[in-house]
């Protein structure tokens, strides 16, 4: 039984999909949460991928969409993690009510998977599991690198001949090159990372991360020293080749078929697919 | 009258999203209904991407209609399924309004392309799409050769039906300067000869299926509801 409905969170009308396995139920249910200025698609559809695929293996699934993102009301704040924390949790609450579950599972990717490790440290919620695609760490060096590291990009392509050209016709859009300049400073400025010393819902954790991410090798350590410090169960998995979203189909694939094996613990009976 | 509301397709549709939503919050307001249609393998509907073929995303929509009268509104590669069905298949459809509509097939393959291969080197390039397999990877779809062919060979030109001559067809062009292009204004042409109650609109808009995650629509949308309001 399929539902497309809405909730509240704070005064904003959150819309999701709410996806309910047909033979056999499983008491955990999973839930997603995506990414900046995203829906409850997923990059490139892969959120619905996995949440028919997950159906099929007993667990309810539920994705819904931010405030001021996809079909909900509201105003997005891509520079604050706050607002994504609040509608999360409420999402978190609507479907435990409306599936009947024990526990959720978490699948977050990029500044959903930050979303989501946050709540794992800072609020108690029945969590059995996360799966964190391309968790970043937010720092005010890294915002700064990565906001040099466009700029260098800039000068390069300044003396390009079709930069040359886009200049003479108006076409530079110079109020977007000025947001992709100042929006990593802003943005580390507002979502610093911090260390947690107490984690309030501790549960088992996938982490993937594409090698070819320029965020993979400093967030990856800094993550997977995190949880070992606060002995948190944990699995790393690699995909060679892949980017932040995973913007092939066969990394979607490989998400999918790493995220099945690992989401079996989850399961106690053989699945019906 | 019916509306029915045809998305575009791989990114586009991620980032048209928002402008679909205003545009259906704008339709409430002045008590009118429209639907957002999924095609098979896409969005919220059953299927898988790699099933669609230019044929199936037809029959979706055909599959769909009952024998009410329609107006279809489509953005980008949805508003040339949309003129295609007004053409070739259904009686039904009373009016058509495009947004920026893929003219060219080949035109709009090459432009995903290059949107692919801008992807390719930030990774390094590392996975290549074997010669062999069926299917190529797209912004993350996996994309059956069959479309890209089927979409590549594609002419809206060349679609052009007489018999269907009466529809009211409105054509926005949205652009960053608000002018039309040369290519522009030639369809224009060539549609205003074969539907004479073709109408161009040339709009000064961010094109809000390319990365623009949400802005204000509300002149476009205005002027949709106002072509909506036509008899």
């Amino acid at each position: 039984m399929n539902l497309n409905s809405t909730f509240i969170s704070e005064d904003n009308l959150l819309s999701y999909s709410c996806e309910m396995p047909i033979v056999k139920t499983n008491k955990i249910g999973i839930l997603f949460v995506h990414a900046a200025n995203s829906t409850r698609l997923g990059p490139h559809r892969m959120y619905v991928e996995m949440a028919r695929h997950y159906q099929n293996m007993s667990f309810p699934t539920f994705r819904f969409d931010m405030r001021g993102c996809g079909d909900s009301y509201g105003q997005y704040n891509e520079y604050k993690i706050e607002p994504d924390i609040t509608d999360t949790i409420a999402a978190v609450h609507k479907f435990i009510d409306h599936a009947k579950l024990d526990q959720v599972i978490l699948v977050g990717i990029s500044k959903g998977a930050r979303v989501c490790y946050t709540i794992m440290s800072k609020y108690q919620i029945p969590l059995a599991g996360m799966i964190l695609l391309s968790t970043s760490l937010i720092n005010n060096k890294n915002g700064m690198k990565y906001s040099f590291e466009q700029l260098i990009m800039y000068k390069k392509k300044l003396f390009q001949l079709s930069t040359f050209r886009k200049i003479l016709s108006g076409k530079i859009n110079i109020k977007q090159i000025c947001k992709t300049l100042y929006s990593p400073i802003f943005i580390s400025h507002n979502q610093n990372t911090k260390s947690d010393n107490y984690v309030y819902s501790k549960c088992p954790i996938l982490l993937i991360y594409g090698d070819k991410d320029p965020i993979f090798k400093n967030s990856y350590e800094y993550y997977t020293k995190e949880l070992k410090k606060n002995d948190i169960t944990h699995k790393c998995h690699i995909i060679q080749g892949a980017n932040h979203s995973f913007y092939h189909y066969k990394w979607k694939e490989e998400i999918i078929r790493v995220s099945d094996e690992w989401l079996k613990q989850f399961n106690e009976k053989e699945y019906n697919v | 009258m019916k509306y029915l509301y045809l998305h575009p397709f791989f990114d586009e549709r991620k980032w048209a999203h928002r402008f679909s939503f205003q545009l259906i919050r704008a339709f409430e307001n002045i008590g009118k209904y429209i639907e957002r249609f999924d095609y098979h393998g896409t969005g919220e509907a059953e299927g898988k991407f790699e099933e669609i073929t230019f044929d199936s995303l037809h029959n979706s929509i055909l599959d769909h209609l009952n024998d009410n009268s329609y107006c279809l509104i489509g953005t980008r590669l949805g508003a040339t399924i949309a003129f295609n069905c007004m053409n070739l298949m259904s009686v039904n459809i009373k009016k058509l309004i495009m947004i920026n509509p893929v003219i060219h097939g080949s035109d709009y393959i090459n432009y995903l392309f290059r949107q692919q291969h801008i992807k390719n080197i930030l990774t390094g390039d590392s996975t290549k799409d074997s010669e062999v397999e069926d299917y190529i990877n797209i912004e993350g779809f996996k994309t059956s050769k069959i479309l890209i062919e089927q979409i590549r060979s594609y002419s809206l030109i060349k679609t052009l039906n007489s018999k269907y001559r009466d529809i009211p067809v409105h054509y926005f062009c949205l652009s960053a300067n608000g002018n039309l292009t040369a290519e522009e204004k030639d369809n224009y042409e060539v549609l205003k000869i074969n539907y004479p109650n073709t109408n161009i609109y040339k709009l000064s808009s961010q094109l809000f299926w390319r990365r623009i995650p949400s802005g204000d629509y509300s002149e476009l949308i205005n002027k949709i509801l106002e072509c909506c309001n036509e008899s």
